[in-house]
């Protein structure tokens, strides 16, 4: 069964989960024997810039140790070869031309969506 | 004979917050009704929705005590929906994420719900008919 | 050919992408697939109205389908509704469901 994961909200509560939950939760599924790929719609599409960068919160006496890297998570999907799809309309939308952005994800414009569904068994949505 | 269907739910919503628990609990309730094998994979503010702590209250506004009230509670929805489950023939499998119920201090739950982990959510979807995800946005 | 659930559970003034489920199952459709996109919740409200999504996707073919209690929660009278939205029990879904269909929240 192979699932496509689609993900576009972005940034919620991601300080205090030290992930994006439902990235973090794709690698643990694949870990658990899981075939899914990933695409990136939304806001989730800033998931691929490069220097996301969330250190140094403090709270008080608290400090933050483990920052989230999404981006780091992001790639480390790929490497685990789930594919990541990224919407090249919301990309472009919000200034992802291909610059300053991590190697790996495969664009797809928004037309093209209906046609990825094909390949899937089912279409999860977060 | 026909297959008993079995179908997964993934919820992520904390009680009391979105009008999504509510849809939640009425599909769930109509699979119930139909004897259908049921999984449930409660993921982040979800693992609240069995937390054995809920408690009603008076509503001054309303003028009425608690009883009055008898506000609802999500955690006496898990266990009547996992009562009519049983007792029409099927079942529900309502599982925790574990990992969440840790960070929110969630583990004191109704009878019923477990302790889960994602290998669980792989597991209930390969043996499932199908798998809805409702998210938290 | 398919079989897809698009559920729509909000409308365009709490988030904007609201009626892409309209736009998907348009395209879903025209490709041969059979599409239902079911409002429920406030998602419903959006069958108040003639947003230019929606009946592209009547036109598209993709049945337009709406939660009878979500319409009698808000208190939206048949005279109400686009003429093109049936109201329809939420048992749709887990029949869909049960069906195997690909049932996708937005």
């Amino acid at each position: 069964m192979k699932v496509l994961q689609i993900i576009s909200t972005a940034y919620r509560a991601t300080i205090e989960e030290q992930d994006d939950t439902i990235v973090w939760l794709t690698h643990a599924m694949t870990g658990a024997g899981g075939d899914f790929d990933v695409l990136l719609t939304g806001n989730a599409v800033n998931y691929i810039a490069e220097r996301q960068d969330a250190a140094g919160l403090s709270f008080g006496g608290w400090r933050q140790t483990q920052p989230p890297r999404i981006g780091r998570d992001i790639a480390g999907l790929i490497e685990k070869n789930v594919k990541v799809y990224v919407v090249d309309d919301d990309a472009h939308d919000i200034g992802l031309t291909g610059i300053g952005e991590i190697s790996g994800p495969s664009r797809i414009a928004r037309a093209e969506i209906a046609g990825l569904f094909e390949s899937y068994d089912q279409i999860w949505r977060w | 004979m026909a297959k008993k269907p079995m179908l997964t739910f993934v919820l992520m919503d904390a009680p009391f917050e979105s009008a999504r628990t509510t849809t939640a609990m009425r599909l769930l309730d109509i699979a119930a009704r139909r004897g259908y094998d049921i999984n449930v994979f409660a993921y982040e503010g979800a693992v609240y929705l069995p937390f054995a702590r809920q408690t009603q209250h008076p509503n001054a506004v309303h003028g009425h005590d608690t009883e009055e009230e008898n506000h609802p509670l999500p955690k006496d929805w898990v266990g009547a929906l996992i009562a009519e489950a049983e007792s029409r023939g099927g079942s529900i499998d309502w599982a925790n994420c574990g990992l969440c119920v840790d960070e929110r201090g969630a583990e004191e739950c109704v009878s019923g719900v477990r302790r889960g982990t994602p290998a669980d959510l792989v597991d209930f979807a390969k043996r499932s008919d199908n798998t809805l995800v409702i998210p938290t946005s | 050919m398919d079989h897809y659930v698009l559920i729509a559970s909000r409308n365009d003034r709490e988030a904007r992408d609201a009626n892409y489920c309209f736009e998907l199952g348009a395209k879903l459709a025209s490709k041969g697939h059979t599409v239902a996109v079911f409002m429920v919740q406030n998602g419903v409200l959006t069958a108040c109205e003639d947003k230019p999504e929606l009946l592209a996707a009547r036109d598209a073919g993709v049945m337009l389908l709406a939660d009878s209690f979500s319409l009698r929660e808000r208190g939206i009278s048949a005279a109400r509704l686009n003429e093109s939205v049936l109201s329809t029990a939420l048992d749709f879904v887990v029949d869909r469901l049960a069906a195997g269909d690909k049932v996708i929240w937005h």
